[in-house]
């Protein structure tokens, strides 16, 4: 059988949930770090 | 294995026949024909599809493993978390008087005394330093550039014992960027500076209207002048706060920008974001032109068309993750100039929500900011959970007076998260 599954977005490795943060509402930018 | 309930289910653009599956807690995205969604459910998939699938994040072993997994994700991210985080608002002052100030009448020739300096070194030289490699700070204002003095000094002390212990010390400006020269850079930067956060709201007529000089004339040159110096000493981060009326103005900043060779090679990211309306209590009493609620549908409309007008000139801009409010970091605060300690910046000179200070340290908040809220039925079972949990305590606090309870998100998410699945695989993020 063919793989049926197209990836489209690998998405972010489970290790590094959470580097991303929000800081009052997106404005300190501790996401783009 | 079962299908994850932090999935959303997107038509395909293409294929009737087909879907798109997006995870919310690990931000993946595959395109299956429907028939797989079956098979899912009646354990038909191979090996391969199934293996495939887990490591995505969109199938998992069964619900009960993945409420569990998900009650105690804050308290994971903690345990992983490498790094001790704090904002330091050095001073009240501005050179700026922007119309919108979010700090308001908090404003005034308030800054950081000497002592508060040496309390707020004993406080970060005091913290628990087991598992974490990192002292990360940001420094705020009001105007931090306005106490250049004081960043230099906390750092040099700071610098010094961090590496007496083996940590790394690094920290970032959030400034207003007439002051980010690059003399100003190249003193701080030996000290551990690496980023900054500039604001520009749009082109020069929209930017100069809503933050000008104090004496009138408008920012704008002297900002676009200070990042041609210092772009290429480190990265710089460019903010914008547009309200219903202006947003349509700001792609033509992206276009200004690029013309003054200030393009995506030399600008580490670009976001924009919508005035939030300040409560009354603090707000500057001629604006009134915030949005009271990320639920007005032009936000969810701005907000996309910004994005797409920045991603399609080739600027980074953050991705869809899970990204919780660094309220649940357990090591992360925020200090006012005068030593009281907070757990968000919009928080601070509010009755009730500090959470101690730097002289005599920190008592419980969890309960008093309301950051267990979502362990309820209906927010275990939302989709939208692990890039919610519970929503902005801040935006909560100015809609409904407390932090307790949540903030459902969902008909925002409802409105803008497909569209922004398509925006992050049309442009590779």
């Amino acid at each position: 059988m063919k793989n049926r599954i197209v990836v489209l977005k690998k998405g972010v490795p489970k290790e590094e949930i959470g580097e991303g943060l929000c800081c009052f509402g997106g404005y300190i930018p501790y996401l783009w770090m | 294995m079962r299908l994850s309930r932090y999935i959303e289910t997107y038509p395909s653009p293409d294929n009737a026949d087909s879907v798109i599956l997006f995870s919310t807690k690990r931000a993946s995205a595959v395109l299956v024909p429907k028939d797989v969604l079956d098979d899912i459910e009646a354990g038909r998939l191979t090996r391969e599809e199934e293996d495939e699938l887990a490591s995505l994040g969109l199938v998992v072993p069964g619900d009960s493993e993945e409420r569990q997994e998900m009650l105690s994700y804050i308290q994971d991210l903690n345990v992983r978390d490498r790094s001790v985080k704090f904002i330091v608002v050095l001073n009240l002052d501005c050179n700026l008087a922007c119309r919108y100030c979010f700090e308001g009448t908090r404003k005034g020739k308030k800054y950081l005394s000497d002592e508060v300096a040496s309390r707020f070194v004993d406080f970060v030289r005091s913290r628990d330093y087991t598992g974490k490699d990192e002292i990360r700070i940001t420094f705020y204002g009001g105007e931090p550039l306005l106490s250049l003095d004081r960043i230099a000094g906390i750092s040099e002390r700071i610098k010094s014992f961090s590496q007496d212990r083996g940590l790394r010390y690094r920290f970032s400006l959030v400034t207003n960027g007439t002051l980010l020269t690059s003399a100003a850079v190249k003193r701080l930067r030996p000290l551990g500076l690496v980023s900054a956060k500039i604001t520009l709201d749009g082109p020069k007529d929209v930017h100069d209207a809503f933050r000008p000089f104090k004496g009138g004339a408008g920012s704008f040159d002297a900002i676009i002048r200070n990042l041609g110096e210092t772009a290429d000493l480190i990265r710089i981060q460019i903010g914008g706060n547009y309200t219903r009326d202006n947003y349509r103005r700001f792609p033509a900043l992206l276009d200004l920008l690029k013309e003054q060779g200030l393009g995506p090679d030399r600008i580490a990211a670009v976001k924009f974001d919508p005035v939030v309306q300040e409560s009354g209590e603090f707000a500057l009493p001629e604006f009134r032109d915030g949005c009271e609620s990320m639920d007005e549908p032009w936000v969810a409309e701005a907000s996309l068309h910004l994005r797409e007008e920045i991603l399609r000139r080739g600027y980074s801009t953050p991705k869809i993750m899970p990204s919780p409010c660094l309220m649940e970091r357990d090591h992360s605060f925020v200090m006012d100039h005068d030593g009281a300690l907070y757990k968000c910046p919009g928080l601070i000179g509010r009755a009730g929500c500090s959470i101690g200070d730097v002289a005599n340290g920190t008592g419980p908040y969890r309960a008093s900011h309301g950051l267990d809220d979502w362990k309820n039925e209906e927010c275990l079972a939302c989709a939208y959970l692990p890039l919610c949990f519970g929503g902005c305590k801040y935006q909560k606090l100015l809609r409904d007076k407390t932090m307790r309870g949540v903030q459902c998100q969902k008909a925002y998410f409802d409105r803008i998260l497909g569209p922004l699945v398509a925006q992050d695989i049309l442009h590779g993020l």
